[in-house]
């Protein structure tokens, strides 16, 4: 009983520990990073297609985009920086005349 | 001074009264003229701005309507997917005609940015007319932090690479997959269990995946019907553990730069052994079995070629106490398969040639067979392919013929 009782409480440990490992990172927001855009291109075009055939930016909207960066993120193996970056490479890129009047 | 005089003086001093009336005349005319012109300026200038007033009010108004529609909200739902529809000629073991249709929705339910739920099902018309469903997977995501994903639910495997990431009609680059690696084969398909995953990255362009998990596990299902004594891992995801024992496992992969992967798989446990189909009640008496898996990967995209391998095994150690099917399941089983496969896209066209050989090694002799397979595919669309295959299986056994067939397949992934 006394062994099986350290057992759970060891379980218990290590699984909470993980979650406040993770506690700050997950929500971390990268916006006004003029750099994110760079980095997402470049982590789109490493990734993006290394299983299937490349999805065009403009095939959906921002709110779209964003659980399918999150499926893409989980599913692929990227980290979570590498998942912001593509979704903010995405989300600029799928709208090409806010695009024009951004850069104005 | 007489009026002749006075005459005289006016005549110098108004030489032409109607000459000059004729200019004030033109010169009023052209005044109103000018004027009715800048007063219709005037006028077109205040209808012009007018239009814009409304239009730069009427985009205002439609403005706050989008943003009104709050599409950044918490709660996001995404339904994908695909669809794909088969097509099977010159077989010798089945008729030709239309063999599948499936539908396969995936749901994407994400929470803020820290919970994911995703489902796929799919449906499929079956031989006898009816529909066959099936839940591929489901998981409830918790994203910890950059490096971490727990996934907890019914989970692909995450075994070599093919199951995962290259099952579905659209992305697979044949209209079958590789030999070994479908239902009934000798990879592992999927688990109810517990995953961590997530990516690492290490120096300069160099980066890591990893997927650990724990999970339910397969049973050995043990068929002695009919004289000959078949032997097949349910590898699908059951709620019945009845065997009480759990499966380790997991994936490492290593991309030493973007366009190569290599992957290294594994688990190990415990397994129970079932007799015929049913996994829910494990056969009376016969011992559990030790189990294990090892698997490797790797791809490589270079421009439009792309180059990939996989080779799983999954192997049952001999256990003495064995009785089941007169002790036919005694030894050790290993069920093995391996396949390479090479595509190339012509550039700047639709168009895309396959060829992929593989084999399946497994205690059932009738069963093991190589397979080689060649077909050229045209896109419609990065999402939308047609392809036309010739697949050959050259079975191992002599008393079996070997089976050529085309295969064809529309698939759609949305």
């Amino acid at each position: 009983m006394r062994d099986t009782n350290r057992n759970s409480t060891g379980k218990v440990a290590i699984i909470s520990g993980l979650l406040l490992i993770g506690a700050g990172n997950a929500a971390a927001q990268d916006n006004g990073d003029p750099m994110a855009f760079v980095r997402g291109a470049q982590s789109w075009a490493d990734n993006c297609a290394r299983c299937h055939n490349m999805r065009d930016p403009t095939e959906f909207r921002d709110d779209v985009w964003e659980p399918t960066v999150l499926h893409m993120r989980i599913r692929a193996g990227l980290t979570g920086q590498e998942a912001r970056d593509i979704l903010t490479f995405l989300q600029k890129s799928n709208d090409p005349a806010k695009n024009q009047e951004d850069s104005k | 001074m007489t009026s002749l005089h006075l005459f005289r003086v006016t005549a110098v001093f108004v030489p032409n009264l109607k000459g000059v009336f004729m200019k004030k005349s033109r010169l009023i005319q052209l005044s109103l003229v000018m004027s009715a012109l800048a007063s219709g300026t005037t006028l077109a200038d205040e209808h012009t701005q007018s239009k814009i007033d409304s239009l730069e009010s009427r985009l205002n108004a439609l403005q706050k309507q989008v943003d009104g529609n709050n599409l950044d909200s918490v709660s996001k739902l995404h339904i994908a997917g695909y669809s794909n529809v088969d097509f099977i000629a010159g077989s010798d073991i089945q008729e030709d005609g239309f063999t599948a249709v499936k539908f396969a929705p995936i749901f994407h339910f994400q929470f803020s940015d820290r919970v994911l739920f995703e489902g796929e099902l799919e449906f499929e018309a079956s031989e006898n007319g009816e529909t066959e469903v099936a839940l591929e997977y489901a998981t409830i995501d918790l994203v910890l932090n950059d490096y971490m994903v727990l996934v907890a639910g019914q989970f692909l495997s995450p075994i070599g690479q093919f199951r995962q990431n290259a099952h579905p009609g659209w992305i697979n680059k044949l209209p079958t997959a590789p030999v070994g690696f479908g239902h009934g084969g000798a990879a592992p398909l999927s688990d109810l269990g517990l995953q961590l995953r997530g990516g690492i990255p290490l120096s300069g362009s160099m980066r890591a995946n990893y997927a650990t998990y724990v999970s339910n596990g397969p049973t050995l299902l043990v068929d002695g019907h009919g004289g000959e004594v078949e032997l097949e891992m349910e590898t699908e995801a059951t709620t019945s553990n009845t065997d009480g024992n759990m499966v380790y496992g997991g994936r490492f992969g290593f991309l030493p730069i973007p366009a190569i992967e290599v992957g290294v798989s594994g688990a190990i446990g415990k397994i129970g052994v079932a007799e015929g189909h049913d996994v829910s009640e494990l056969a009376p008496g016969e011992p559990d079995r030790d189990y294990t898996v090892i698997g490797a990967d790797a791809i490589y995209n270079w421009s439009t070629l792309q180059l990939r391998g996989e080779i799983i095994q999954q192997s049952v150690d001999s256990e003495s106490g064995s009785a089941i099917a007169d002790g036919a399941a005694a030894g050790d089983l290993d069920f093995t398969t391996w396949y390479v496969q090479a595509a190339y896209r012509l550039p700047e066209t639709k168009w895309e040639g396959v060829v992929r050989y593989g084999d399946l090694d497994t205690p059932n002799e009738d069963a093991n067979r190589s397979q080689w397979s060649a077909g050229v595919n045209y896109l419609f669309a990065n999402n939308v392919i047609v392809k036309a295959a010739y697949t050959v299986d050259n079975f191992d056994a002599s008393g079996i013929d070997d089976d050529n067939r085309v295969n064809v397949q529309l698939a759609y992934g949305f």
